[in-house]
């Protein structure tokens, strides 16, 4: 098969694919592995041969790039207007260009191909072993950041719940990094309006659970922790105004993590 | 007298012949050497006090091989050209690796918030409160969402490839660009290894944030420009290729487009002067440039003269008296007072904390190294813009004559070179208060000049491998000026050490993190939010918030938090600002701001009073709805909808 041939059927082999990957669940590896030639190679490659543009090889492989994503992004202008920033879009608009810029190159441009050295068996061991200490850094990096916990912490907060205007939702979140026991005291007006004790939750995980505050009452939710009972350790509030009404409280433990 | 003359006196470039050699051994050798340098200096990470000296010691351990076998006589374009990338992937990895789960850049924040709203809206142009400008020039984000929107990659994901593909990207295109205008491909290497050592090269410039990509655009433009040249391409050709990079550099960063244009003009204008065949289309390539940039302007509104106008006018005004502080010495009186305010205290950050001597010591190094190298390979590098050739004997200070002529062959060489003049002067404006910011701009662009005058110095006195102490020599020259320039450029925000109070990417920790996040689960998106500055970014990204700012809103959120009782002002600014909630934290009263302050506009740097922060407790009709110990958020919405 011809040069030129060949590469146009690489473009328009990519652009199908991707255009499948649109619009079908494609897992995630094969589905980045077609994206990435045709958002960092396929359009500049092809403009290049197009042309018929001769560059040393040092600098072809950075101007491929660069051109590359100049019609990426300036095809976002287009698909803007159109409406179609999406991922129909995006391979619609990239294969199209690689595709119809490839099919007009008429000798398949010219490509000086490096002159790859003979890679032996300690060349292999060197570029796994290269991968390996690659993914061993991201991976610990990873892990120590995620256990960087300067402040541990418990979210508690108190919003008006759905529709209903004397509808109210208490929430708490376990940030501490360890299981804690919580109790939640409600009052209302000034008057004590539900106790909730015993609140056990695992680190990460949250509760919410339902109130009644009658409209227009000022009220005031405490977190206590069962370590030190008397202890207000959170405070959250809702602003009233000057009536009075009777309140009535539920719990039911229904969120985790 | 004489010696000085000699030192600093235009000098032949010759490179012996030498059979060059390409090596899979050293090239995957140093590939991994660097990647297992690079697992060290992270490794201890966010959890041991040593991360600092083993990120710092780690760092030119890294550096040096790499440059050292870059640079070495000898070696194959191809060989340098691996070690180059390899280098510049691995430093933005180890910025990655600061913050590996998510951003953690301020910069990276802003332009997250344009992304995400593209991602979700499928619109371009939607506004963005906390950099207003970034949705007006959408490069970036276009093209992180477009490979985010293909692959199906997390946005994060996409972002890190981008940046990694401009990364590489630039530091081939400069490798290229470098070799052709020198006709040396080590002289290349040298001098991309200098580049390497500019203060934004390892962090500023591995953001995501739109000059990262649009630097990477103006490298293929540059080698674009000279390789078309080379290659004799006619006007299409030529046209076509850098109007669509010019175009792209447009529509990505407003300064880097007019850098580039400034470049290609200048290049065009010197074309003209020595009467060389393509000067029209050089002078053409810059006219459509400046095309695309006028259009683009008067499609968004020209919004740089807002934006830019008063950053500039403080550097310039804030430089001017230091200057003559400078001069004036002692006695100055109130000049001299004057040029104090306006200076920053180096190695100081704005809460009082010192960089340690040991940190201080590579960048003191640093800048008298620069200027002697500078000193020593700017008349040579002028010179060799002649381009009679490498081994021109009739080089030397009558070589200086011809250019005075206008008889030069390589113009992009004498303009790059002239270029490296402007590094004193991004070396002062980062003293000052105001100008720091464009000093830290302009390294990146006058260390396009370093680059190459660093490499003709280096090249006149190191040619053959058998020169161990002239190379060793310029390993460590190269590797101080890479040690300095990520001193200057990140210090010692590069290592986590705990949390700072307003340190943008020091006060990002969990907590924060997840009461922004909670915003977004229990609240809902786009309400508008008033806060603290390191809240603020998260609170518009986690927490997909609308966040008031001055420079977006009438007023900056930190008016809130000014005075420790309510006031008919407070009631004022929660109305025109239209605002549902706000946001204190608590930590901002346990000290000072860590970096510029406790909110976006410039305030007190003494720690807030906690009772500023409190007030809104007993505030009427203020509910307070989240408590975490620190942070805690406030419904306003029936004080902002009150009579």
């Amino acid at each position: 098969m011809r040069r030129e041939h060949r590469f146009v059927l690489t473009c328009a082999a990519t652009t199908c694919a991707s255009l499948v990957a649109a619009v079908v669940p494609v897992p995630a590896v094969p589905r980045a592995l077609i994206a990435l030639p045709l958002v960092f190679v396929l359009p500049g490659e092809a403009i290049l041969r197009a042309l018929d543009l001769q560059f040393t090889r040092c600098a072809r492989a950075p101007i491929v790039v660069g051109i590359s994503m100049a019609v990426t992004l300036l095809g976002g202008f287009v698909l803007d207007w159109l409406g179609g920033l999406t991922p129909l879009g995006w391979a619609a608009w990239l294969g199209g260009a690689s595709v119809l810029a490839a099919a007009t190159a008429r000798h398949g441009g010219t490509c000086l191909r490096p002159a790859l050295p003979t890679f032996a068996v300690r060349h292999v061991l060197m570029l796994a072993a290269t991968c390996g200490v690659l993914a061993l850094t991201v991976l610990s990096t990873v892990r120590s950041t995620e256990l960087f916990r300067p402040f541990p912490y418990t979210n508690f907060w108190m919003l008006p719940q759905g529709a209903a205007i004397d509808a109210y939702l208490i929430g708490i979140k376990n940030g501490e990094g360890r299981p804690e026991t919580y109790a939640v005291r409600l009052m209302v007006d000034h008057r004590m309006a539900g106790e909730w004790q015993d609140l056990v939750l695992a680190p990460g995980q949250w509760l919410a659970f339902p109130v009644t505050i009658p409209p227009g009452m000022p009220a005031r939710a405490w977190l206590f922790r069962a370590e030190q009972p008397q202890v207000i350790y959170r405070t959250v509030t809702v602003a009233g105004n000057e009536e009075m009404g009777g309140v009535s409280a539920t719990s039911t433990t229904d969120g985790a993590s | 007298m004489r010696s000085l003359l000699a030192f600093i006196g235009p000098k032949t470039l010759s490179e012996p012949m030498l059979p060059l050699r390409f090596s899979l051994d050293w090239s995957l050798g140093l590939m991994l050497y660097g990647t297992v340098i690079t697992w060290l200096m992270r490794a201890a990470a966010h959890s041991s006090p040593w991360q600092e000296y083993l990120f710092w010691g780690g760092l030119p351990l890294l550096f040096l091989p790499l440059a050292a076998r870059a640079a070495w006589p000898g070696v194959a374009a191809g060989e340098r050209l691996i070690h180059l990338i390899v280098l510049a992937e691995l430093s933005f990895l180890i910025k990655v690796l600061f913050w590996p789960i998510n951003f953690a850049q301020f910069d990276e924040f802003l332009h997250w918030i344009t992304a995400s709203d593209i991602l979700e809206a499928h619109k371009l142009f939607l506004p963005n409160s906390m950099l207003p400008i970034s949705p007006l020039f959408p490069g970036l984000e276009v093209v992180t969402t477009a490979l985010a929107n293909l692959s199906g990659l997390p946005l994060f994901v996409a972002a890190n490839l981008i940046v990694a593909a401009t990364r590489g990207m630039f530091i081939a295109a400069l490798f290229g660009f470098y070799t052709r205008i020198s006709g040396s491909a080590r002289l290349g290497a040298i001098g991309s290894l200098a580049y390497m050592g500019g203060s934004s090269y390892v962090m500023f410039d591995s953001q995501f944030a739109y000059e990262t990509l649009a630097l990477g655009l103006v490298g293929t433009i540059l080698v674009a420009h000279v390789e078309l040249s080379a290659a004799g391409a006619d006007a299409r050709r030529t046209l076509t290729v850098l109007g669509l990079l010019a175009a792209a550099v447009v529509v990505t960063h407003h300064i880097t487009a007019l850098e580039v244009l400034s470049l290609l003009t200048a290049v065009a204008m010197l074309q003209a002067l020595a009467r060389r065949a393509r000067w029209r289309l050089d002078l053409m390539t810059a006219a459509l440039g400046g095309a695309f940039m006028a259009v683009w302007l008067h499609l968004i509104g020209n919004p740089l003269s807002d934006y830019i106008g008063p950053v500039l006018d403080a550097g310039v005004s804030q430089l001017l008296p230091m200057l003559k502080h400078a001069f004036a010495g002692s006695g100055g009186g109130s000049v001299a007072s004057a040029g104090r305010a306006s200076s920053r205290q180096a190695f100081v950050a704005a809460d009082g904390s010192h960089t340690p001597v040991w940190l201080q010591i590579p960048m003191i190094v640093a800048l008298p190294v620069t200027a002697l190298l500078l000193a020593n390979g700017f008349l040579t590098a002028l010179v060799h813009a002649r381009g009679i050739g490498l081994t021109d004997p009739g080089g030397g200070w009558r070589g200086l004559v011809d250019l005075i002529r206008l008889r030069w062959q390589r113009s992009w060489m004498l303009l790059i070179a002239l270029l490296a003049l402007t590094w004193p002067m991004s070396v002062l404006l980062r003293l000052t208060a105001s100008g720091w910011e464009i000093g830290n701009r302009l390294s990146g662009l006058s260390f396009l000049g370093v680059g190459i005058v660093i490499g003709s110095s280096i090249l006149h006195w190191w040619q053959r491998p058998e020169q161990w102490f002239a190379a060793t020599l310029a390993g460590l020259a190269l590797t101080v000026i890479f040690t300095g320039g990520v001193v200057a450029g990140w210090g010692l925000p590069a290592t986590h050490i705990g949390y700072k109070v307003e340190g943008d990417a020091l006060s990002i920790e969990p907590m924060s993190i997840d009461a922004a996040a909670w915003t977004k689960q229990w609240l809902g998106i786009g309400n508008r939010f008033a806060g603290d500055r390191c809240n603020d970014i998260l609170l518009g990204t986690y927490g997909r918030q609308e966040v008031i700012t001055s420079l977006y809103d009438r007023e900056d959120s930190g008016a809130l938090f000014r005075h420790p009782t309510l006031s008919p002002w407070d009631r004022e600014i929660i109305q025109t600002d239209r605002l549902d909630y706000l946001l204190t934290d608590l930590r901002d009263s346990t000290a000072r701001p860590y970096l510029i302050g406790y909110f976006n506009e410039p305030t007190d740097l003494t720690p807030l009073d906690p009772r500023n922060l409190m007030k809104w407790d007993d505030a009427p009709g203020v509910s307070r709805i989240f408590d975490d110990g620190w942070i805690s958020i406030y419904d306003v919405r029936a004080m902002r909808h009150a009579p």
